[in-house]
């Protein structure tokens, strides 16, 4: 089922939490709303259950105003973050608890509920404990028991508020994966909240950015990462350098500036620059003439790569770059040795465009105008 | 060193036990015993004759009638309070709160002159409800209603504090699965705050049928007619009549000994409940995944 979200506004105790958020979600996909704490993100997923209503704009499934419609009726499948689930009941009760609910004419004979039940629980694998109460199972355990509660009752969306956040690391990963293939087998259009960019490029097909009640940037993970449409998203999606803009501390940044973007370098508190780590290249000798003197202060090997922590000779700035095993251990570098950074491309956002600063290429110039706000 | 640091720990403790033991001796299982053995002093059949007594009856009738109307509109109240304040956002609601335990300190006898200046002939309704034939003071709907006041915040206060604890998101979660407010309300709410429900009925009827200072105030004491049953045993006790007064005394100290039971039984099931040990698997930091 598609769902659209039009201009919708949510506003409480005078704080706008949402703010004209305009989205499509395609039918079938996989979709994940990510943001940091106090973005949003859970209020959107609450108006897309019902539990919450938009103080203007509305809400479409598959074209159909649901706006005033509550949870139960828009049929709209909700895991909460700490599973919600009855206490006082076993796990066959609470997966069944949909059915049981459902006015007469509607409601399936008791062995059909059982047969449903049953089946839900063996899809979600926890046939051995349909007897069991929350309480006695794990995080995971109680997970898979409000999925299968939340799809008993044949929802036309389903929607996970951080449903992985209450778990250990190891399990996490492999329950999102699960997730990933049990999605694609039900078919039925998912959305998960998120504040972990990692889970959402992971197993998400559309990541939708969250930032401030807005919506930043909507994508796959892949063009979120390689063409991010804000300051933001380029901040908040994998790791990042920024890069100091002052006179005085980062001069050599500011006269890069002032030739790429003439016009905006007068106005350095809204221009933002960034260099991704791996478009760092370390060198112990000085090869150009912008490059960057720098002290090893910590190397983290990272499996194949190995990331270098160094500060600028003579200044306070960090800067984090990170190179291949093979090149580190090509360059010898140890802890208090001076390295030279080359940067091959350089990011900077104004209020109103992009520039990406190559040189590697050509130095190439690549500009759109970002989406304009409010 | 280490024994006579564990001596003097032994010694602390016998006089810590020894000390409770003896303040519990004294002022709560000496009166008790008191008041069970004036009551029989004279032998069992003059208590129950003592009890047989028609104002006696009618003491603990009227007693009974005020329970069985306190106590079902305090619980009522209770919930509706206790679900308006865990469940919505509205303003006021913290002064609300702290409102609502107002009748636990206030003196119950500043409480009463409350409802005779506002209920009394003299008072701000008193003379339209004069007027209209209606007595409250010195009558059954003002022993009624002081207790009501009195007791008001014992079930409440039970209930809000259960009901925030909960929560909403359990109740969320069957209202996107369908269930009526109805339906969530039997099938969800009920069975989770259903001890701290049946503890604040059980605290509320103890309290109202031995609530005195209040109902003093307003009931004008009229034998047989507007005599509660602790007021009743005070009557009796002022007219040198021990016997007959400890008898009517023994069946408030039943009731409260009937209460501390329920109450005992109550929490000992709330505590085997929590304490029901989670199976091994489910403790275990690591789950057991087979997803081939």
């Amino acid at each position: 089922m598609g769902v659209t979200l039009r201009s919708v506004w949510k506003t409480y105790k005078r704080t706008a939490v949402l703010q004209d958020v305009d989205l499509d979600l395609p039918t079938g996909k996989l979709v994940a709303l990510l943001g940091p704490s106090g973005s949003g993100k859970t209020t959107l997923l609450r108006i897309l259950a019902g539990l919450e209503v938009p103080d203007h704009g509305a809400v479409l499934f598959d074209g159909e105003d649901v706006t005033r419609r509550p949870p139960g009726v828009r049929r709209a499948g909700m895991v909460f973050q700490h599973y919600a689930l009855f206490g006082h009941m076993t796990v066959f009760d609470n997966v069944a608890f949909g059915l049981r609910v459902l006015p007469l004419k509607n409601r399936p004979l008791p062995w059909e509920i059982d047969t449903k039940v049953r089946e839900l629980i063996h899809r979600v694998r926890l046939d051995a404990l349909e007897s069991r109460y929350p309480s006695q199972l794990s995080g995971g355990q109680q997970q898979r028991v409000a999925l299968a509660r939340a799809l008993a009752v044949d929802p036309r969306i389903l929607l996970l508020d951080e449903p992985f956040a209450a778990l250990d690391a190891k399990v996490r990963v492999e329950l999102r994966r699960w997730l990933r293939e049990f999605q694609r087998e039900l078919g039925i259009t998912t959305v998960f909240v998120t504040h972990d960019q990692e889970e959402a490029t992971d197993i998400a097909d559309l990541v939708v950015v969250v930032n401030q009640g807005r919506i930043e940037q909507v994508g796959s993970p892949s063009e979120i990462y390689e063409r991010p449409a804000s300051a933001f998203v380029f901040e908040f999606i994998g790791r990042s350098n920024v890069l100091p803009l002052n006179a005085r501390e980062g001069k050599w940044a500011h006269d890069l500036l002032s030739r790429v973007l003439p016009d905006s370098v007068s106005s350095s508190e809204t221009v933002r620059a960034y260099v991704r780590p791996h478009e760092i290249d370390v060198h112990r000798l000085r090869d150009r003439g912008t490059a960057v003197k720098a002290v090893v202060e910590r190397v983290h090997p990272h499996g194949a790569v190995v990331r270098l922590v160094a500060r600028e000779a003579g200044g306070e700035h960090r800067w984090e770059a990170e190179i291949s095993r093979d090149r580190y251990e090509a360059l010898k570098v140890n802890i208090g040795d001076t390295v030279y950074l080359e940067f091959r491309s350089v990011t900077i956002f104004t209020p109103h465009r992009k520039v990406v600063h190559s040189w590697t290429l050509d130095p190439v110039r690549e500009e759109f105008q970002q989406p304009q706000r409010g | 060193m280490a024994g006579s640091h564990r001596s003097g720990t032994r010694a602390g403790r016998w006089l810590l036990i020894g000390v409770t033991v003896l303040f519990f001796a004294v002022f709560l299982f000496a009166p008790l015993v008191v008041v069970f053995s004036s009551a029989l002093q004279k032998g069992f059949g003059y208590c129950l004759a003592a009890l047989a007594d028609p104002e006696t009856v009618a003491a603990v009738r009227l007693t009974l009638l005020t329970t069985c109307i306190a106590v079902p509109v305090n619980t009522l109240f209770g919930l509706c309070a206790g679900w308006a304040i865990a469940k919505y956002e509205f303003p006021g609601k913290s002064l609300l709160k702290t409102v609502i335990a107002l009748p636990f300190s206030v003196s119950p006898v500043i409480a009463g002159l409350m409802f005779v200046l506002v209920y009394g002939s003299g008072g701000w309704i008193g003379p339209w409800l004069e007027a209209h034939h209606i007595r409250v003071i010195f009558a059954v709907p003002g022993i009624i209603l002081t207790t009501l006041f009195v007791t008001l915040p014992l079930a409440a206060h039970e209930l809000i504090a259960v009901l925030e604890a909960q929560g909403r998101e359990e109740e969320e979660a069957a209202w996107t699965l369908g269930a009526t407010g109805r339906q969530i309300f039997c099938k969800i709410t009920l069975p989770k705050i259903k001890w701290g429900l049946f503890y604040g009925v059980i605290l509320s009827t103890a309290r109202t049928m031995g609530e005195f200072g209040a109902v003093s105030v307003v009931s004008g004491h009229i034998r047989g007619l507007t005599n509660t049953l602790p007021l009743h045993i005070e009557v009796l006790y002022n007219q040198y009549d021990t016997v007959a007064a400890f008898s009517a005394a023994t069946l408030l100290a039943l009731i409260a000994l009937a209460t501390l039971a329920a109450k005992a039984a109550l929490e000992r099931r709330t505590e085997r409940r929590r304490d029901r040990p989670a199976p091994a698997q489910a403790t275990s930091g690591r789950e057991e995944w087979t997803w081939a």
